[in-house]
């Protein structure tokens, strides 16, 4: 192995850092203004037409936070940690994700579930990867045709129905007046984070607001 | 899947799942100690921490571009039948070998007939593919699985045609891992050697191509593959031009027998490097400008319609050099190719089709690739990218046709280093070799 003098000088990789300056410069965040509804950039203030669409259908929109644009080097990194399975690639994230969970101050830290056969394939849900607090597992996924999201077009995944449920009703309870914190890897067309904070609100939680890695 | 899958392969499935036929096996994945695990498909150990999934499971993180191995799995494998139809003649190639060839081939025939491990050393353009064709063909003959393994996919991507036009009764399965198509139980088999990890005791005979190139030589991982992925008594022959210091220890202790040929198949010996300082090309390059003597060169190339591959030492250096070309020799077609190209595969054929008249390229296409008539120039030749033996195999893509024998290898250096120096001296003493031998042949 080659030694360079930054190494050698300790200037690195640093000791909460799991990969180098140069690749972690590919990762870009979104600049402002953010739409309020997705978090994304956005021209038409305050809300970006696909969350204007949402506020019509539903009578109320998502307070989501994307961390990272979802450009190539974002997909590349999701395809080697979640498709792949490389479970020590969360290292990369769970630091600014643990980060940014915490300055929510949540009461409850909800993350997406994934269904019963992917975790037993996976062996790890990649949400509850990214983040070291303490979580609420409440939402679990109705078992149905296995296809992945990802695979799907933007048309059929809006189309699909209701895919989460309770994991358990006593867990309603737990979420009357709470504030919520609702946690997913990547937001695309925010019909998943719809779902899952819709249930949320049915249940009594005082607020639901949302995050996730990429968007 | 159909049973003929698993022949000689081991196949990832759920732990959860039972073999629904007698004759599948069920292997384990992973070996689980007390700080490490080792995965039993590549070999890799890891510490538990860096490979631990939640819930006391483990995986590999080491061969994971081939689908994870972990815990939650385990190996469905079913023993070789060598189920394949009997073919007395499966050799369609009607060319012929030169005296010297065939002498090799003879020798390589009856190695692989007798599960021998062996080492062909060839010179660059001596025809080593020609040359296992008899052995492959005996091979077949006698029902035996074969396979061609390569660590290039370039390498596999030019094999595939030849040995189909070869072999033109015997179907052939061609793995690599940029394709898409499924896999296929077939008696022959072209694949990357990173492929090998999939099969178990499967090859009564293996072929590796280009033993030295990277990412192959000293890589544990993939010397355990070949191992494994022959039968207990199989026999593997490898190929290289340049074999390294390990090859030739174990050909020295005589754990592998040698044949050796040091003439290219049209008698004419290896074009010699034409070593050139340059000074500070980089700095240079900054201002888009490139050395004169460089220039010079590549302008004649252009006037004279001479096709030519430009070998760089890194992938940032390609864009600039190609600015610069575009620049100073506008009516130059040519394009640029690195590993991670999105469009490699498709350039690389470009320039077999004559598409383009020049590749600006860093290692990748050091070796096993044939322009027929094709110039050469390396810039930067003296950085530590290009060891020795690869220096020797680039300056071996010329002169490789018998229309053209000759060719123009041109190195440009910043200052003298040893790589280069010990290059020039290789081809010395292989041209040395090899007009002893042709003199041998002249009298006899």
């Amino acid at each position: 192995m080659k030694l360079s003098w930054h190494q050698l000088l300790g200037c690195g990789l640093g000791k909460d850092e799991a990969v180098c300056r140069e690749c972690r410069s590919q990762f870009l965040t979104y600049s402002p203004p953010h739409c309020r509804g997705c978090g994304r950039t956005t021209e038409e203030e305050p809300f970006c037409l696909e969350c204007q669409r949402w506020d019509q259908k539903l009578g109320w929109h998502l307070r989501h936070q994307c961390i990272f644009q979802y450009n190539q080097a974002m997909k590349e990194y999701i395809h080697r940690y979640k498709f792949q399975g490389d479970y020590l690639l969360r290292k990369v994230f769970s630091g600014i994700m643990t980060a940014k969970v915490k300055q929510e101050e949540a009461d409850v830290v909800v993350p997406i579930p994934v269904s019963q056969s992917t975790l037993l394939s996976r062996g790890f849900n990649q949400v509850t990867g990214l983040v070291e607090v303490p979580l609420a597992t409440p939402l679990a996924v109705v078992e149905q045709e296995k296809r992945p999201q990802s695979s799907r077009s933007r048309e059929e995944r809006l189309a699909i129905p209701q895919p989460f449920c309770w994991e358990d009703e006593h867990f309603r309870q737990i979420l009357i007046g709470k504030r919520v914190l609702l946690i997913d890897d990547v937001y695309t067309t925010g019909r998943t984070m719809y779902y899952g904070a819709a249930l949320l609100r049915q249940a009594g939680a005082k607020s639901v607001k949302s995050l996730s890695l990429a968007g | 899947m159909v049973l003929s899958d698993y022949y000689g392969r081991r196949v990832l499935v759920s732990r959860l799942l039972t073999p629904s036929r007698p004759d599948i096996t069920v292997m384990p994945t992973m070996k689980v100690t007390a700080t490490t695990v080792r995965c039993l498909r590549c070999n890799a150990v890891s510490s538990k921490k860096s490979a631990a999934l939640p819930h006391q499971q483990y995986y590999c993180r080491h061969c994971l571009q081939l689908g994870r191995v972990s815990t939650l799995d385990q190996f469905y494998h079913a023993e070789e039948p060598n189920q394949f139809p009997v073919q007395k003649h499966p050799l369609s190639w009607r060319g012929r070998l030169s005296p010297l060839q065939s002498r090799v081939s003879a020798t390589i025939c009856q190695g692989m007939n007798d599960h021998q491990r062996q080492l062909l050393w060839a010179v660059t353009g001596a025809g080593k593919t020609e040359m296992i064709f008899s052995g492959l063909a005996d091979a077949i003959a006698r029902g035996e699985r074969v396979a061609v393994a390569s660590p290039r996919v370039d390498v596999c991507l030019e094999l595939f045609p030849r040995l189909q036009k070869a072999f033109a009764g015997v179907p052939i399965a061609l793995l690599h891992g940029r394709q898409e198509e499924k896999y296929h139980y077939r008696q022959l088999t072209i694949c990357t050697t990173h492929q090998l990890l999939r099969f178990y005791h499967a090859f009564d005979n293996l072929v590796v191509d280009e033993v030295d190139a990277f990412p192959y030589a000293a890589n544990e991982a993939l010397l355990f593959a070949t191992k494994q992925a022959v039968k207990e008594d199989g026999g593997i022959l490898m190929m290289t031009a340049t074999p390294g210091p390990v090859l030739l220890r174990e050909a020295r202790q005589q754990e592998m027998a040698v044949s050796y040929l040091p003439l290219r198949y049209h008698g004419y010996p290896l074009p010699q490097i034409d070593e050139r300082l340059v000074g500070n090309w980089r700095k240079q390059l900054h201002r888009g400008r490139l050395p004169l003597v460089v220039y010079r060169q590549i302008e004649q190339w252009t006037t004279t319609k001479q096709r030519f591959l430009l070998f760089v030492p890194h992938v940032a250096d390609l864009e600039p050099i190609a600015a610069a070309l575009k620049k100073t020799c506008p009516s130059l077609k040519l394009t640029t190719v690195y590993a991670a190209d999105p469009q490699r595969l498709a350039k690389v054929a470009a320039m077999r089709q004559h598409q383009v008249q020049a590749l600006v390229t860093t290692t990748i296409l050091e070796r096993g690739v044939t322009f027929p008539g094709i110039d050469l120039g390396v810039l930067g030749a003296d950085a530590p990218v290009f060891s020795s033996s690869a220096l020797v195999q680039i300056a071996g893509r010329a002169g490789r046709a018998k229309e053209r024998p000759t060719g123009k290898v041109c190195f440009w250096v910043s200052s003298c280093c040893r790589n280069v120096n010990e290059a020039r001296r290789q081809i010395a003493a292989l041209n040395r070799r090899g007009k002893r031998l042709r003199n041998e042949l002249s009298l006899m």
